[in-house]
Order: C-alpha cells, then structure tokens, then sequence
C-alpha cells in the first residue's frame, strides 16, 4: 500500500544531476550530509523490511480488525523457505507499545518502514486510525516502533487540535508511509486520515530529526478513502509525498505534496490525473525520479475528465522535472489492454491493492495489483468474488513506459493451490520481498474473505509452489480478515 | 526559495480593466486564481497579503479591477471578468500558469460577480470553480434590507445596488424605451440565483453570521442551484460563528483559508 520501492539500482547520471542541484540550490559547499556515505538526500539505499536484520525480508501483516478491532501487527520473519512462523512476533497496544488495545482503535490499519533514527535498523509505523483520546473520539494516531527495541517501544503522534474543522475527527493513519522528506537522511513519518463529521481529510507528517508532527489540510470533504505513498517524484534528493483520496461523493482525487527541503513538506498540488484508493510509489523506469502507480477499482469514482475502465484499473504517472501535478505522463491498464489476461467485468475491482517491484530482473518496476471481485470458474463452477491478482510486466520506452507482459494469478491456478471459492477476495492486498534472502523476489498476496472472513495470506515463491499462511502461522484470531494489509 | 514576481498588466483599455499578478515561475503550468475585490462596486478594496498567501499555496494569482458603477452600468462588471479570465488564458504562457485550470474567489461585491460568473450560461467562462466571500448574491435583497435598517453599511450597499443598476427596482417598470435593458429586467440580471443551471461552475460561499451581507445571499443561491440540478458535491455555504468577519478578511477567521484552499485544490484537474 504505502512502501517505498526505490530499486536498488547503481548511482545513475539522472541521480548525480539531481543531487548537484540539491547543492547548487541550498549553497552548501561540501558533502556534510549527516549520516554519511549514504546519506545524500534520496540517494541511499531504501530501507529493508528486514527488522531482525538477517538479511532476509520479513512480511509485515497488519490485522486491524482483530480482537474486536483493537487491532495487531504480525511480522513474519524471512526464511529459507519464505515468511515464517518461527520468531514470528505479534504486535500489540499492550505492554512497553504505546497506547493499550482498545475496540475500535484498528491498530494495524496501515504499516510502512524505514530508518527513523539512522541507526541502520529497520523501524515500523503503524496507523491506528480508530484511537480516540480523552477529548476526541475519532482522532487516530500513527505509532512508530523503533528496531533497536525489537518494535517493542517507540511513540506515537496525531493530530494538531487548534483548527476549526476538528482535526480531533482525523481518523489519522488510515494509512502511512515514509520517507526522507527533510533530506537528513532520517526517514521521516507521514500518516493521513479520512476525517468524519465534516473535519475533512488530514495529513500529518514527523520530522524525525525533531519529533515536530505538522498538521494540513488534505481534503475540504471528508473521505471514503485514502492512501499515502513516498518518493522522490522531481529528483531533487527529498522525498515528497503523493496522497489518493475518494470523497464522500465518491469523486476521486490526488495531491503531491513536494518537500520544499529541510523545512519539509508544503503546500499540496492536485495531480491531474485519474485516481482512486491505493498508491504506490518507486521509480519505475529508473530515471531518478519516483513514479506512482495508483489503483482505480471502482470506475466511478475517477474525476470525470479521466473517466474508469469497466472492472477497475491501474494508472502510472511517471514524476517529472516539476514532480508528479501536471497533467501527462501517464499510463493506464486495465484487462481490456491488450496482452492482459482475462476479461473486464464490473466489480473486478481491479486496482484494490496495488505494489511496484522488479518481478523478472529488467531493472524496471512491474505492477502487482490485486482483483477482489473477481470470479472464478473452475471445472464449470463459478465462484464470485474468489479474486485474483494481475501482474503487469513493464518496460520503458523512449517517451514513458508500456507493458511487457502479464499473468494472472488465483486459487488453483500458477502454482498456488486450494480453490477459488465465492468470497475469499484473492488480491485484497498485495506485497512482495526477498523472503528467502537469496536475490528473488517472492509474493505475498492476501484474501481476506477465505473461510467466512478468517483471511489468509498466499506466498509464492520465485520458483516452486505456492504455500498458504494462514491464521495458524501469522498469528491472528478467527473472523479477522487477514490478508488486508499487507508490507514487506 | 524563489520569491514571487510581481507585476501590474491591463486587459483592457479602461485604466481599471488592471490584473496584479503574483507567481512564481514553474517548469510547468499552475492553476490560476483570479481575484476579485469588493467595495460596494464603487471602490476596490485591497487584498493585503492575500495575493502572496495565494501564490505562496502554488496559485499563480490575478488580482484584477474593474469598471465601477459610477463609470459603467451593469453588465460592465461581468463584462470586464469575462475578459480578465481571457486575458489571462490568452496570457498564460507568460506567467507558468494553466489556462485550463482558472478559477475565481471574489469577496463581497466581488462575490457577486464570482456567483454571477459561475452561474452566468452553463459555466460560459469555463471556471473550475469559483469561492465568493460575502457575495452580495442578492443585490435586490440587499436593496430591500437597506430599506429598513440603520445600518451604515447595509444603506451604503443598497444605494451602490442602485447605482449598479441606474434604476429603482419596480417590477412595473421594464421599458426599454430609454435603456437596453429594462429596469426591472436589469436587477433580474444582477440576481445569481436567476440564472443557474445543472452544469455551472463549483460554488463555494463563505458569510460569517453577523455578516452585513446575512449569509442568506448564498444560502438561496445553494437551494436555487440544488434545485436546479447541480449536485452536492458543487455547490456549498460556511458560516462562521460567532463573528462579523465580511469579505476577506473572512480568510483571516481561524482555519478559513485552509479551506478554502484546500476546496480550490480539490477543483483543480
């Protein structure tokens, strides 16, 4: 939903560039970024989701409606064969993590990582978008777990209180992300909220290197969703910030909020472009500059100067000189492309979850994106809702990207196993890793509707069959709908 | 940081018919708001530090002026906007701003002259939007309440409605005989609300409730609208409590600004 997926790639001429500006633009004379080698702003290396930092990546599995909603975060450590129950830890609002476990709170509605305090350790943020405190019952907060505590101890922050439109109806941190806004090499923390009773949507970003939490204004409407993903979308060495929205009319917006540098993030601009409920960010064709991918599942909710495909779809915008608001630049799928599997029938809802990754090691990003509505038909039986989950295999061209390939993927199909049945909701979220530490990228796909709402969570390996990680291995009790959100 | 660049350009010939614009340059275009001040229509108030809160938002802004009702009768102040937003997009390049993307934010008699550019056709103008602080939506019903109050202001706005008009607003009296347009048709004409249809431009319309224009102005205009078929997601009314805060300074009441910016944000695509 909300990581970034930077590629690990080599410093490219695009990066040089950018940061030479960086320097001409602020006058500073030498390299004196702190942290470093690898701390000139944008250009280290992304965080891993690797919190027991043994080089494999570990699943992060956020579970909002367990426990009466009170919410937990599973992280399932990386193995030789995939995320694993041994050592698997399971977070709650108890004990030395902030806050307790309340109904309602949805601890886990969201997850990002990254380096908070640059001590090479993996941190953990974890929205609570239900939290109520003593004065506002919708408020929410964002927790930040650190790694040198084993994510066992951190803080939290939320809303300002001192604006009219009630900040304290946030819902803050229906969904996070990270990035290094302030190009100190310290990742910092965002968290967005779809606000209630006319408070509007709201962001809320952490300087990590001050702990001062800024309050804005997302939306004038309050919001039916949101997602918020980081990167860096002009190349200029910070990290901005790209926020999807869908209002309570249904009409879907997005804004670019660009980091004006050490002082952060400023004004929003909206993105002219067609959007919907989930985002993701990294830099698909490596030009040095982040790109976004955002997912449409449901064609009427797009600005109707874009309009929707008929099941959903996915549009890339590819960050420019001036980031990502200018209309252009963007690339839209849906199963009516050619060379995408299946056909496009409504609700889909192709676009629910969407992730970005180099799948087949062609130095571009592909789009994994998740298919919840769609049905199955296996041995003459049809199945609504059993989901799916599409592939899409990029390239880049010389005026922007195009798809290579793709596959489709459900229960019974590509190696996974079981049968789709109505419901099971294959592709409710999407993320992927190295969770075998041996350079492939393997998947973890959700369905959060298998066995009456019990959820489960499908990992497929680079190679070899697929496995299922339910609720027995990932930790959560029953009736929880694991497999809705989903990082690694 | 680059530091907003000012500068002062006429569209048209009239000393008034003057845009200030306040923008930053940009390697691509940006929205585009156009502001219009009020004053009863016979002066042109100032916007203070507006502009650069605008443009220090990512707007490139026009404040523009216009003919006042001592020198030209209605229409020619919703003539004039028409051709601002021209100038403008026929200007655009110059000044990194998106001729698709124009909107409007009047305030008090300016106001009305958003509402009316919004309202005027179905969105003539090609507005994304438009903001009205304090619109005088109403100019009749702003007659009608300067009749009866001992209000300085509110008399001020009737008399100034009936130097906009050149008449007194008797629905007998509609010749043509001396006017292009009769005199009751002309105060018709001034009324927003009159004119709405389905597809008008986005409406945004702030009062406080001690306003000296009531907040009712916009409040019939929103029923009118939604009447007519606009939907909800166009057309809305704030009222800030507890205040007497009128036309812009309505952007200095706690929180206002964000949302109105973030309203015009949202209209921009």
């Amino acid at each position: 939903m909300s990581r970034r997926a930077r590629a690990e790639h080599p410093l490219t001429r695009q990066r040089v560039r950018a940061v030479a500006v960086v320097l001409a633009v602020t006058g500073i004379g030498g390299l004196a970024w702190t942290g470093g080698a690898q701390a000139a702003p944008g250009a280290g290396p992304a965080s891993r989701s690797d919190f027991n930092n043994d080089k494999f990546d570990d699943l992060v599995v956020g579970v909002p409606d367990a426990s009466s909603a009170a919410g937990q975060v599973s992280i399932l450590p990386g193995s030789g064969s995939g995320p694993s129950n041994t050592g698997l830890k399971v977070i709650t609002q108890s004990g030395s993590v902030p806050g307790s476990p309340e109904t309602g709170d949805r601890f886990g509605a969201d997850v990002a990582y990254g380096d908070v305090d640059g001590d090479g350790l993996t941190d953990l943020a974890v929205g609570s978008p239900g939290e109520a405190d003593s004065v506002f019952k919708e408020r929410g907060n964002v927790t930040v777990l650190t790694g040198s505590s084993q994510l066992t101890q951190g803080d939290y922050f939320t809303t300002a209180d001192d604006d009219p439109r009630n900040p304290g109806k946030a819902r803050l941190g229906t969904a996070v992300a990270m990035g290094d806004i302030t190009g100190d090499g310290l990742d910092d923390v965002v968290g967005v909220g779809l606000g209630s009773a006319g408070s509007g949507g709201w962001l809320v970003w952490r300087d990590s290197a001050t702990k001062k939490a800024t309050t804005l204004r997302l939306t004038f409407e309050d919001l039916n969703h949101v997602d918020v993903a980081a990167g860096d979308f002009n190349g200029d060495g910070f990290d901005d910030v790209a926020v999807t929205t869908v209002d309570r009319y249904g009409q879907a917006r997005a804004y670019e909020y660009p980091s004006a540098g050490r002082t952060g993030l400023t004004h929003a601009m909206a993105i002219q472009m067609g959007a919907g409920r989930s985002i993701a960010a990294g830099d698909i064709n490596q030009d040095g500059r982040d790109d976004i991918v955002i997912g449409q599942p449901a064609p009427a909710e797009t600005a109707p100067a874009y309009g929707g495909a008929t099941g959903g779809q996915v549009t890339v915008k590819l960050g420019q000189d001036y980031g990502l608001y200018y209309r252009g630049h963007t690339t839209a799928i849906s199963q009516a492309t050619p060379n995408v599997p299946g056909e496009a029938v409504d609700g889909d809802a192709m676009g629910t979850s969407v992730d970005l990754r180099d799948l087949n090691g062609d130095n571009t990003l592909d789009i994994i994106t998740g298919l919840p509505g769609k049905e199955s038909t296996v041995n003459g039986v049809t199945s609504a809702d059993a989901g799916s989950v599409l592939l899409l295999n990029l390239t880049t061209t010389p005026d922007g990207i195009a798809l290579k390939n793709a596959t489709g993927l459900s229960q019974g199909t590509g190696g996974i196993g079981g049968g789709g049945e109505s419901g099971d909701q294959l592709g409710t979220a999407v993320t992927a890793g190295d969770f075998a530490g041996n350079g492939t990228t393997g998947l973890v796909l959700g369905a959060a509707g298998e066995n009456n709402g019990d959820g489960t969570t499908v990992y497929r390996p680079a190679t070899g069959a697929a496995s299922f990680l339910g609720k027995g291995i990932a930790g959560p009790p029953t009736g929880s709908r694991l497999g809705s959100v989903l990082t690694s | 940081m680059v530091k907003a660049e000012a500068a002062t350009q006429q569209y048209g010939t009239h000393p008034r018919q003057s845009l200030n614009i306040t923008w930053n340059p940009s390697p691509a275009p940006r929205p585009v708001v156009i502001l219009i001040t009020g004053g009863y229509w016979y002066t042109h108030a100032t916007w203070g530090t507006w502009e650069k809160q605008f443009a220090d938002q990512g707007f490139q802004v026009f404040a523009m002026k216009y003919r006042l009702n001592f020198e030209a009768a209605w229409p020619a102040q919703r003539d004039d906007v028409a051709s601002a937003v021209k100038w403008v997009r026929d200007n655009a390049e110059r000044y990194d701003a998106d001729p698709d993307n124009v909107l409007l934010l009047g305030s008090s008699a300016g106001g009305q002259m958003a509402t009316d550019a919004a309202t005027r056709g179905t969105n003539s103008l090609g507005l994304k939007g438009i903001v009205a602080l304090s619109p005088v939506a109403s100019p009749y019903r702003a007659w009608q309440d300067g009749n009866t109050s001992t209000n300085d202001k509110i008399r001020k706005l009737r008399d100034n409605s009936t130097l906009l008009a050149r008449c007194y607003p008797d629905p007998a009296d509609n010749s043509t005989a001396n006017r292009d347009t009769g005199c009751w048709d002309t105060w018709r004409d001034m009324e927003s609300k009159n004119a709405v249809t389905k597809g008008d431009a986005p409406m945004l319309m702030v009062h406080s409730d001690g306003d000296f224009v009531p907040p009712v102005h916009s409040t019939e205009l929103e029923a009118a609208a939604k009447a007519a078929g606009v939907p909800a997601s166009n057309v809305a009314t704030r009222i800030v409590t507890g205040s007497t805060a009128h036309g812009g300074s309505l952007l200095g009441t706690p929180g206002m600004f964000d949302t109105v910016v973030s309203w015009l944000k949202a209209r921009t695509s």
